[in-house]
């Protein structure tokens, strides 16, 4: 078991490895120039050369290599040319602000897509069975920012309840920060919340036809200990890894919801930086994506295997 | 083996009345998409700032946007753009990765193809929309690139669930009876393991197709897919969502195309997935 961990461990290490060299191999070779953006036009010879020199990009691409990896070790992220910052003063607040979207989305889906799973399983063919599968198959038709947009129409416009944009910090006011965060975060787990309520229902229905289930009954367990303690259980396996695989959509939906409510995570940040071509900044990002994707992944599968230790064997 | 599929199809796929919707909505979607523009009441880019935001009435069935265009006849010159842009991102996408896919499938275990598999479950990594946008956006904001970045983005994937099946299929007892009968590994390709596992790409394919609208709606509505003034269903939605104050009606008919069509390819693959596996009947 724990060498089954340790293995894994090591592999996230080196895909990460891999993933910063990826990312910065397609930086080098993009089109166009970030010193010619940073200017816009009016460079002198001699600017652009103290440009390139402040920014290293004289220097040979090993030697490049060399200051990102350095760098990235010792919490150095580099120069966001757009905002004239260090990019790890601008980076944490957005970072938190998207960590606490994406978890507290991951966990509503949880919350709200479990016990729906569970009665569509638990009342195959029946009207709520029936419903519950409309909804999803919504929820898996429409892009996440329709679903921002109509959320906003309906509480902002019409009734007026809830702010449209915007973010207010925990620590600041928590009533007014809960009521920035519902509508984002409804937005995020409506997408998400039709996977977790489809591979629910199908791990269910195949857990609840094992004799154990019919021997719980035999023996007069009650439906909520069997379909919520016994049968649960087994059924989380594939969810656990259907969350794990579906979180890079997650992530993608992230980013366009934080566009829509003007959020200011680290998906406001990215489309900004793309825009003003910030080089540098995008190189963090896109890595900062795909490092929290290889974590999750990571995460989910020691969860895995001390859900059921045959996995670690393997 | 073609009897047995087309059995299946009639049993998994055509007695379900869902998919038999699917199919149909998506008929009527391509219909459109090729004969929308001869079907325009007016013409989808000429503006009249004095009729615009009118809610649907007898003249325009959809109503007007915020430039006065006709919204009913945009939606249908957006179907077509729509359905370029996937099979477009589909030819890219499911060509290039199922090719790739199959081929390294097919190999024999060696240490090249270990690292292919490696590499590219690193390139799994990057979520499929982060890696759409950063793609555009870097290629340069507009259509082209837009479907170029989607079905770029989605090889890995394709590359992924190709080698597994594959190779899997290629252990399989009577690909060992085809080659110990003789059979070239071309023809066992070709005549064995290709028909076999159409469904699996078929399935894939129609998926692909519904995530490539959602993708291309998305990038749009960014701002880095289509640009004004092309009816993009996404790139609607963005203008009306801009305007939702004065008239929050207009994010309606854009949405309910892409939701109609994403939805007709959803309940087709949800059909399709059913007659290749029977256990779920």
């Amino acid at each position: 078991m724990i060498r089954y961990i340790l293995i894994r461990v090591t592999g996230c290490i080196i895909t990460s490895f891999v993933v910063v060299t990826i990312v910065f191999l397609i930086m080098q070779y993009l089109p166009g120039d970030p010193v010619h953006y940073l200017l816009r036009g009016y460079e002198s010879e001699g600017q652009v050369e103290a440009l390139r020199k402040e920014f290293n990009l004289d220097k040979p691409l090993y030697n490049q290599y060399y200051i990102w990896i350095k760098g990235l070790l010792n919490g150095n992220l580099g120069f966001s040319i757009f905002y004239q910052k260090e990019i790890s003063s601008i980076f944490i607040p957005r970072f938190i602000a998207t960590i606490e979207l994406i978890s507290l989305s991951l966990f509503l889906s949880i919350i709200l897509g479990i016990p729906l799973g569970i009665i569509s399983a638990v009342r195959v063919g029946s009207f709520e069975d029936g419903l519950t599968g409309i909804i999803s198959l919504i929820g898996v038709s429409t892009p996440v920012f329709v679903f921002g947009v109509i959320l906003q129409i309906i509480f902002c416009i019409y009734l007026n309840i809830l702010p449209t944009i915007g973010r207010v910090s925990i620590f600041e006011n928590i009533f007014d920060s809960i009521k920035h965060l519902i509508l984002p975060v409804f937005s995020i787990s409506l997408g998400l919340l039709p996977y977790v309520i489809r591979n629910v229902r199908s791990e269910m229905l195949e857990v609840l036809k094992n004799d154990y289930i019919r021997t719980g009954w035999a023996k007069g367990l009650s439906p909520f200990k069997i379909y919520y303690k016994h049968a649960l259980r087994n059924s989380l396996v594939g969810t656990i890894a259907v969350l794990g695989i579906n979180f890079g959509m997650l992530l993608g939906g992230s980013v366009v919801t934080e566009l829509v409510f003007q959020w200011p995570g680290l998906g406001t940040l990215f489309i900004q930086a793309l825009m003003s071509h910030d080089y540098q900044l995008i190189q963090v990002l896109v890595l900062v994506y795909a490092l929290m994707f290889t974590l999750v992944n990571l995460i989910v599968d020691v969860i895995y295997s001390i859900i059921d230790p045959r996995i670690a064997l393997e | 083996m073609n009897n047995n599929f087309l059995n299946n199809l009639q049993k998994g796929f055509l007695k379900r009345k869902l998919s038999l919707i699917g199919l149909l909505i998506f008929s009527i979607f391509i219909f459109l998409g090729i004969f929308g523009p001869l079907l325009i009441p007016y013409d989808p880019y000429k503006t009249e700032y004095s009729n615009r935001y009118q809610l649907p009435n007898n003249n325009n069935i959809f109503g007007t946007d915020w430039a006065g265009r006709d919204v009913f006849s945009r939606v249908l010159v957006g179907a077509g753009i729509t359905l370029k842009i996937s099979i477009m991102a589909l030819c890219i996408g499911s060509i290039i990765g199922g090719i790739i896919g199959i081929l390294i499938g097919y190999m024999k275990n060696n240490i090249l193809k270990m690292l292919v598999i490696q590499f590219n479950d690193i390139l799994l990594t990057f979520p499929f929309l982060v890696l759409a946008i950063l793609i555009t956006a870097l290629l340069g904001s507009n259509l082209n690139n837009a479907i170029i970045a989607i079905g770029i983005s989605r090889i890995p994937r394709y590359v992924r669930i190709f080698c597994l099946v594959v190779n899997s299929e290629k252990n399989k007892k009577y690909i060992i009876s085809a080659t110990s009968l003789g059979a070239s590994k071309i023809r066992i390709l070709f005549y064995h393991i290709l028909p076999n596992i159409l469904p699996i790409f078929l399935v894939n394919t129609v998926l692909f197709f519904a995530l490539t609208i959602i993708a291309e709606a998305t990038l749009s509505f960014i701002g880095i897919g289509a640009q004004p003034p092309m009816p993009s269903w996404g790139l609607m939605i963005r203008q009306a969502s801009e305007n939702m104050l004065v008239y929050p009606f207009g994010v309606i008919p854009p949405s309910i195309a892409i939701l109609l069509v994403v939805l007709s390819a959803n309940l087709m693959a949800d059909g399709l997935r059913e007659f290749m596996d029977p256990k779920l009947r």
